[in-house]
C-alpha cells in the first residue's frame, strides 16, 4: 500500500485517495477531426516506467493532484522529476 | 479487560463550510472575531469555537450549537455578494468524542492517520479515512473530537461498539 | 496427572504446575502451560500425526516452528482456525485440533491406498489426467481429496478481530540477538519501535543455545533487553506476531495471535516505519535421501528446541545427518543429558570437520551419507553408506537432520530486494535493498553469534544516522565463541534409485523424482517446475526444500544455483486468518451502510429494508397483515395512483453550487440549456460522460442568479461529484465555481398522489400552493406545519408532488406529523419497490437499469434534450460521432410479456425467435402495473422504436416468453397528472 504526497496533506495513505487515471492531454478544441477526437478519448498511455497520473484526495482535502508513478515498481515521483 | 476510552456522540453543533480565496475568508471570518489558522490541517480555536483549514481554499467552522442563529445572521449562507462562499451544514454531520486512555488506540484502529506529535500538532485537525469512510479528526482535550457525513453516524455507533467491546 | 513419556524429568521452560489438557483427532491428552500443540504431542509420543497431501503416507512433525511442513492443523471450538502448523499453536486449556489431511485418522487413513498407485501419481498428473472433456468436472473430488481444513464456522460471542495502524521510525522483525540488539540500540535513539516475533517468547535461536552474553546465559540477557524495552512507552514489543507481509513504503503487515486485550481475539497491524530492520533470522533445511519423510526425522534445530525449550526428546536413539557444523551443538546437548547417541553421519571430510567435534564421545561417520531411512509408520533404522560404497544399518528412532542454514529473506524479496548466492553458505542472501530497510544477523548472513551481534551494531548505528537519529555510543557484549559455521553442499545424497521416495518438498509431496521428470519433459526453469510439480507451493511454501530444489535443477543443468534463480518470495510468509486482514469490517459492518433519520420510524413500521444504492438503506417495502410482499407493493402504488403516500427521498444527492462561473458550469455539464432558466425553477437535466453516454440525470434548480441546487440520483451522487470536481480542479482551474454537498443537510418527505396538495394544505403552510401561484418545476421557501422547508414540485412518480425538505432535526417530527396529517386522506408510506413500480408505468428512467453506461439520450428517445445550439457540453461530441455511422442502436421501447402471471426476470435477453443466439436486447424492468392490471416492462432492443406492435421473444433461461413492443409509457403520456 502506497503513501501519496499529496500538496496540502502532505504523505497520506493510499486509502485516503482514487486514482483517476493517467492525465490527458488538454481538452481538444472544437475544430479536431473527428479522428483527432477520439484518439484523445480513447487512447491512454500506458507504459512500462514512469506515467503521470491524476490522483484524488477523496477522504482528505479534496485536491485533485499530479504524480507520477512507476508501473513497475510503484516509485513515486513528482511531475517536475526526472524520470529517469 | 477492553480499552479505557470513553466516546460520546455529540448533540448538534453549528457548522459552517467556507470556499474561497484566503484573503477574502479571512476578511468574513474577522466579522465573526476569528482568525484563520495559519497551517494546513490545523485548526484556530477560541471561545469554544474551531476554525479549521481543511482544504486549499477550504475551511469548516465548528462551534456550540447555542451560536447558531447568530452564526446564520453574522455570516448570511444566503448572500453571494462577499465572493467567498458559506454554506450552513449543522445537521450534515455527526460528531464523536473520543477521550480516556486509550484514544489513541481507539483512533489507530479507525483511521490511517499518523497523529504523532510532529505529522499532527495539537491544534491538528484534519479529513482522513475513518472507518473507511471520510471523516474530520481533531484533537480534543484527552483525546479526539471526530465528524463523519450525518449518514454514517449509525455506523461508526456500530464500529465503536464493536471495537471497544469485542461484539462482532 | 499428566502422563508425557517423552517429557524429561527437568528442564525446559514449560510451567510444569499447569496441566493442560487438550484434544487432538478426538482423543485427550494432556501437556503444560507453555507447550505448543506440537511438543505437547510428542512429549505424549503421538509421533503419527498427520498423512501428506498427495500419496498419504505417514508423517510426523518435523520441525518446531514456522518453517514445518508435515503436522496442519484445524482448530475447533473458541480457537476455530484452519491450516496452522502444529508447531505455531499455543497449547491453551481445551484447545481441540484435528489433522488437515486424514479420514479418519492418520493411523488409519483410507486415502493412504494412494500410496499403491504413487507410479500414477507423477508430477503434473492433474494436467495430463485430467484433461477430458474438462479439469472442472474433476476438480471439486480433487481438492476434497487433497483437502486442507475447512474454513471455521463457530464464532467467539464476546472476541473479535481487530485491525489497526502504527506509525513509527524503526520496525525490527524477530527477536532473536540481532533484532533484541537493534530494537535496543534505535530505542536509546530515541526513535519510536515496533520490534515484532513470531514466537511467543523473545530470544529466538539463542533460547536453545549454550553461549553467553557478557559471561551470562544468553536469555537472562535477552529478558534485560526486553525489560528495558518494555519500560520505553516509545517501544511496541509484539510477542506470537507474525510479520507476513512487506508492501510498499515499508508498510509491514503484522497478525498478533495473543493480545493482551481479552476482547480481541486477532490484531492485525498495519505498521509503517520510516526504516524495517529484518533480524529474521535463518531456517534450517532438510536433506535429501530416501524415506526422508517417516515420522522421527526431524531438523536438528527442532529436536534442540523441544529439548530446551519444552523439556521433550522426541526418541530413544537419535542419530544425527548433517552437511554442516551446525548439527554437532545438538549432540552436545544430547551427550551432556546423558542420551543415547547412535551417531552423527557428516557427509563432509574429517578434514573439514573443525572444532565442533571436539568432546563428543559418539561414533562419528564423516565422509559417510545417510542413505535411506527405514521402517512403516515410524523410523526404525537408518542405512549408512560409507565412502568407499559399503553400507551399515544402524537401528535408531529419531533422525535429527541439518542440511545448512537459509537466511530468512522473504520479507526482503518482497520488499523486491535481490538476492545474491553465496558459496560458502551454499544459500541465497540479501543483495541489494529496493526500499529503507536493512538485514542484519543471520538474516544478512552472518551465521556466528559474536559475528551477527557486531553486524548488527553497525548496520544499525549507520542506518539511524541516516535517518537523523543520534545512536548513543555503545559497546558491544561480549560473546562467548563459537565454532565457525561451515557447510559443504549436498543437494541429494549419492546412489539414490528412481522411485525412491525422496521428498525436496514434503509438503505437497514432490520428489527428487518428480524434478527430474519435469526437466525431461521440458519445464527448466524454476518458475516452471514449480508449477508443474508443486514444489514449494501450499502452506509452508517450501521453506525448509525450496533451496534443494534449485540446487537439484543446477546439478542437472551442470549450472550454478544463481543461475538457476529463486522462485518469488510471495505474501503470506505464514498461514493468515482472513479476519486479522477484515478486522472489524464484519457482521453489521462488512459493508458501509447509511441511514436517514427516518430509517428508525421504518424499522419500527416493519418496513422490509435493503441497500437502494450508494450505501443508503431504505424501506424495500411495507408488509401487510394477510398479504404477500406484491400485495403490500400493490397496496402502496394505488394509493399513490389514487389518493396519496409519501417516501423518504432523502437519499438523493444534492449540491450547493456557486460563483461567478456557476451558470457556465451548470451549462458545461448537461446537454440541455439552462442559460434560461428563471430563479425558483428547477429543470431535468441528463449530463454526459466523455464517451457520450449517460452519467447521471437529475433536478437542478436556480436559487439566485450564479447559485443552483443540483439533485443527482442516490447511486451516482459520488460519481458526479468526482466529475464535477475533475472538471473544476484540472480542466476549468480559472473559474470560480465552489460545490458543497449538502446531501445530509436536507432531509425531504415526498408527498405524492392526487390528495397531495390536500395533505399539504391540511399540514399547515405559508405560501399559496395552487397550481397557479406554484407551477410544476418551481421551489418555493415557506414554513410548513410550523417549521422552515424549502418544497420542490418535481415527480418521479407521474403523480402530483410536493419534495418537503426540511433539516434533519426536524425531519423525523415533520415525518410522523405528516402521517397524523395524512391519515384522513389516506396516506401510507412508500417503499423503493413502489418507486420502481410507479417510475415504470410512466416510463421514467433509473440508472442501472436502462441506463447503463452503454446508452446515450437518443437511444432513450430523448432527443429533445440534446440542446441544438449548444455543442460545448460533456460528452456531446462523441454521441454526435457515434450516431453519424448510423449503425442501429439500442432504444428504449415498452413491452407486454404474455407471461402466466409471474414477472419477467431483469436483465433477461432478447434474441431473434427466442433462439440461443446473440442477443438484440434486454429487459431492464418489469413490474405488475396497478393501473393496467397487467405485467409491463421496459427494455432495450435494437431499431426498438421503429418495432412498435412487434412481437419479439425474451429468454428466461430455458423458457421463451413473447412480448409485444409499445411506446415506453403506460400511464398518462401526456404528463397532465403531474403538472396537475
Amino acid at each position: 500500500m502506497l503513501t501519496l504526497p499529496c500538496p496540502f496533506c502532505g504523505q497520506r495513505d493510499e486509502t485516503e485517495f482514487l486514482n483517476t487515471g493517467p492525465t490527458k492531454p488538454a481538452r481538444p478544441s472544437s475544430d479536431v477531426t473527428d479522428s483527432e477526437w477520439i484518439n484523445w478519448l480513447t487512447v491512454p498511455v500506458n507504459p512500462v516506467g514512469y506515467v503521470e497520473e491524476k490522483w484524488w484526495h477523496v477522504k482528505g482535502c479534496g485536491k485533485y493532484f499530479t504524480i507520477k508513478r512507476h508501473t513497475v515498481t510503484h516509485q513515486i515521483k513528482m511531475p517536475d522529476e526526472d524520470s529517469a | 479487560m477492553g480499552y479505557q476510552a470513553t466516546i460520546k456522540k455529540q448533540a448538534m453543533w453549528a457548522i459552517f463550510d467556507i470556499k474561497g480565496d484566503v484573503r477574502v475568508v479571512a476578511k468574513r471570518i474577522a466579522d465573526v472575531g476569528l482568525s484563520l489558522p495559519l497551517s494546513p490541517n490545523t485548526a484556530h480555536s477560541k471561545k469554544g469555537q474551531h476554525l479549521c483549514w481543511i482544504g486549499k481554499n477550504h475551511w469548516l467552522l465548528l462551534a456550540p450549537v447555542e451560536m447558531e442563529d447568530q452564526l446564520l445572521k453574522r455570516l448570511q449562507p444566503q448572500n453571494l455578494a462577499f465572493d467567498c462562499r458559506i454554506v450552513h451544514v449543522s445537521d450534515a454531520y455527526t460528531l464523536f468524542t473520543v477521550t480516556g486512555d486509550h484514544a489513541d488506540d481507539i483512533l489507530a484502529i479507525a483511521s490511517p492517520l499518523n497523529t504523532r506529535q510532529k505529522n499532527f500538532p495539537n491544534d491538528g485537525a484534519t479529513f482522513t479515512e475513518f472507518f473507511g469512510i471520510r471523516g474530520l479528526v481533531l484533537r480534543w482535550p484527552g483525546g479526539y473530537l471526530t465528524a463523519v457525513e450525518r449518514s454514517y453516524g449509525d455506523m461508526i455507533t456500530v464500529y465503536f461498539d464493536k471495537i471497544t467491546t469485542g461484539m462482532r | 496427572m499428566t502422563h508425557n513419556p517423552f517429557r524429561q524429568k527437568t528442564g525446559g521452560r514449560i510451567d510444569r504446575n499447569s496441566c493442560v489438557e487438550f484434544e487432538f483427532n478426538g482423543k485427550r491428552y494432556s501437556g503444560y502451560k507453555g507447550d505448543t500443540l506440537a511438543s505437547a504431542l510428542l512429549a505424549n509420543g503421538v509421533f503419527l500425526n498427520a498423512r501428506s497431501f498427495k500419496y498419504h503416507r505417514p508423517r510426523g512433525i518435523m520441525g518446531a516452528s514456522v518453517e514445518e511442513p508435515s503436522c496442519l492443523v484445524e482448530l475447533l471450538g473458541a480457537d476455530a482456525g484452519g491450516n496452522h502448523a502444529a508447531t505455531t499453536v499455543q497449547l491453551r486449556q481445551g484447545l481441540k485440533a484435528k489433522s488437515v489431511n486424514c479420514w479418519p485418522s492418520p493411523n488409519f487413513d483410507l486415502m493412504s491406498i494412494n500410496q499403491l498407485f504413487t507410479r500414477l501419481l507423477p508430477a503434473g498428473f492433474y494436467y495430463k489426467t485430467f484433461m477430458w472433456p474438462n479439469w472442472h468436472l474433476f476438480e471439486p473430488s480433487i481438492r476434497r481429496a487433497a483437502g486442507l481444513a475447512a474454513a471455521p464456522g463457530d464464532q467467539i460471542p464476546y472476541q473479535h478481530f481487530e485491525t489497526r495502524y502504527w506509525h513509527g521510525d524503526v520496525l525490527v522483525v524477530g527477536a532473536g540477538s540481532s533484532g533484541l540488539l537493534a530494537a535496543l540500540i534505535a530505542s536509546r535513539s530515541g526513535a519510536r519501535v515496533m520490534i515484532v516475533d513470531d514466537h511467543p517468547h523473545p530470544g529466538g535461536c539463542l533460547r536453545s543455545s549454550q553461549s553467553k552474553i557478557d559471561g551470562r546465559p544468553v536469555i537472562e540477557w535477552a529478558e534485560a533487553v526486553c525489560a528495558e524495552l518494555d519500560a520505553n512507552p516509545e517501544v511496541t514489543r509484539l510477542q506470537d506476531a507474525t510479520a507476513w507481509g512487506y508492501r510498499e513504503d515499508n508498510l509491514l503487515m503484522v497478525t498478533e495471535r495473543s493480545p493482551a486485550e481479552t476482547h480481541v481475539f486477532q490484531r492485525g497491524w498495519k505498521a509503517r516505519a520510516g526504516r524495517v530492520i529484518l533480524a529474521t533470522g535463518a531456517i534450517e533445511r532438510n536433506l535429501v535421501f530416501a524415506n526422508n519423510d517417516l515420522p522421527g526425522v526431524m531438523l536438528a534445530s527442532a529436536v534442540q528446541i523441544y529439548y530446551h525449550e519444552f523439556g521433550v526428546i522426541p526418541g530413544r536413539q537419535a542419530m544425527i545427518f548433517t552437511n554442516n557444523s551446525s548439527a554437532y551443538s545438538l549432540a552436545h546437548d544430547l551427550q551432556a543429558a546423558g542420551k543415547m547417541i547412535a551417531g552423527i553421519i557428516d557427509s563432509r571430510s574429517f578434514e573439514e570437520i573443525g572444532a565442533e567435534k571436539d568432546g563428543l564421545e559418539i561414533p562419528l561417520y564423516a565422509a559417510n551419507q545417510l542413505k535411506a531411512a527405514h521402517g512403516g509408520k515410524h523410523l526404525r533404522a537408518v542405512s549408512i553408506r560409507a565412502a568407499d560404497g559399503s553400507i551399515k544399518r544402524v537401528d535408531c528412532d529419531l533422525l535429527a537432520v541439518s542440511g545448512g542454514w537459509n537466511p530468512a529473506v522473504h520479507l526482503f524479496s518482497q520488499a523486491r530486494g535481490t538476492l545474491a548466492y553465496d558459496d560458502a553458505l551454499a544459500s541465497f542472501v540479501p543483495d541489494k535493498a529496493m526500499q529503507r530497510l536493512a538485514c542484519v544477523g543471520a538474516a544478512a548472513g552472518k551465521m556466528n553469534l559474536a559475528l551477527a551481534m557486531a553486524n548488527t551494531l553497525s548496520t544499525v548505528t549507520t542506518c539511524l544516522s541516516e535517518d537523523n537519529f543520534k545512536p548513543p555510543a555503545f559497546s558491544l557484549p561480549s560473546c562467548t565463541t563459537s565454532p565457525d559455521y561451515h557447510l559443504q553442499p549436498l543437494w541429494h545424497v549419492d546412489g539414490m534409485k528412481p522411485g525412491d521416495k525422496a521428498f525436496v518438498d514434503i509438503q505437497n509431496d514432490v520428489t527428487l523424482d518428480d524434478i527430474g521428470l519435469a526437466m525431461r519433459e521440458g519445464f527448466d526453469t524454476v518458475e516452471h517446475v514449480k508449477r508443474y510439480t508443486t514444489a514449494g507451493m501450499g502452506i509452508d511454501q517450501g521453506k525448509i526444500g525450496n533451496i534443494n530444489v534449485i540446487g537439484n535443477i543446477a546439478m542437472a543443468c551442470n549450472k550454478r544455483p544463481d543461475e538457476i534463480g529463486t522462485t518469488t518470495f510471495r505474501s503470506p510468509f505464514t498461514p493468515v486468518d482472513f479476519g486479522s486482514i477484515a478486522g472489524q469490517r464484519n457482521g453489521a459492518t462488512v459493508l458501509p451502510f447509511r441511514h436517514t433519520p427516518i430509517t428508525q420510524w421504518n424499522k419500527d413500521q416493519g418496513a422490509v429494508m435493503y441497500e437502494a444504492g450508494a450505501r443508503w438503506q431504505r424501506p424495500g417495502y411495507f408488509p401487510i397483515v394477510g398479504g404477500n410482499m406484491q400485495d403490500a407493493i400493490n397496496a402502496e402504488a394505488e394509493a399513490v395512483r389514487y389518493a396519496v403516500g409519501v417516501y423518504d427521498g432523502s437519499p438523493l444527492g444534492k449540491f450547493d453550487i456557486s460563483g461567478r462561473d456557476a451558470a457556465a458550469f451548470i451549462d458545461l455539464l448537461y446537454t440541455n440549456d439552462f442559460a434560461d432558466l428563471e430563479i425558483g425553477m428547477g429543470r431535468y437535466g441528463i449530463m454526459l460522460s466523455d464517451d457520450g453516454m449517460i452519467l447521471d440525470d437529475g433536478v437542478t434548480f436556480k436559487l439566485a442568479e450564479n447559485h443552483y441546487l443540483m439533485s443527482t440520483s442516490t447511486g451516482f451522487a459520488d460519481v458526479v461529484f468526482r466529475h464535477m470536481e475533475y472538471l473544476l480542479q484540472i480542466e476549468c482551474e480559472s473559474w470560480q465555481v465552489w460545490i458543497t454537498p449538502v446531501t445530509s443537510q436536507w432531509c425531504n418527505a415526498t408527498i405524492c398522489g392526487p390528495k397531495a396538495r390536500d395533505v399539504l394544505e391540511a399540514l399547515g403552510v405559508s405560501i399559496d400552493i395552487g397550481n397557479d401561484a406554484f407551477p410544476f418545476m418551481a421551489m418555493r421557501e415557506a414554513i410548513v406545519a410550523g417549521t422552515p422547508a424549502r418544497i420542490c414540485r418535481v415527480s418521479f412518480t407521474g403523480e402530483v408532488s410536493f419534495e418537503i425538505n426540511v433539516w434533519p432535526r426536524h425531519a423525523e417530527a415533520m415525518w410522523r406529523r405528516i402521517m397524523e396529517i395524512g391519515a384522513p386522506f389516506g396516506i401510507v408510506p412508500v417503499g423503493s419497490e413502489t418507486s420502481h413500480v410507479l417510475r415504470v408505468e410512466k416510463g421514467f428512467l433509473s440508472l442501472g437499469h436502462e441506463v447503463d453506461e452503454t446508452a446515450d439520450p437518443y437511444d432513450l428517445g430523448m432527443d429533445w434534450i440534446m440542446s441544438r445550439t449548444k455543442t460545448h457540453a460533456i460528452g456531446r461530441r462523441s454521441v454526435d460521432i457515434r450516431r453519424s455511422s448510423g449503425k442501429p442502436r439500442r432504444e428504449l421501447v415498452g413491452l407486454i410479456p404474455k407471461t402466466g402471471g409471474e414477472l419477467v426476470p431483469e436483465g433477461a435477453p432478447v434474441t431473434p425467435n427466442g433462439d440461443r443466439a446473440a442477443s438484440e436486447g434486454f429487459v431492464s424492468a418489469c413490474v405488475w402495473s396497478v393501473v393496467n392490471k397487467q405485467i409491463i416492462a421496459l427494455g432495450l432492443l435494437t431499431n426498438g422504436r421503429a418495432r412498435i406492435g412487434e412481437t419479439i421473444s425474451i429468454r428466461d433461461r430455458e423458457r421463451v416468453i413473447e412480448a409485444v413492443v409499445t411506446k415506453p409509457c403506460f400511464y398518462d403520456p401526456k404528463g397532465k397528472r403531474l403538472r396537475g
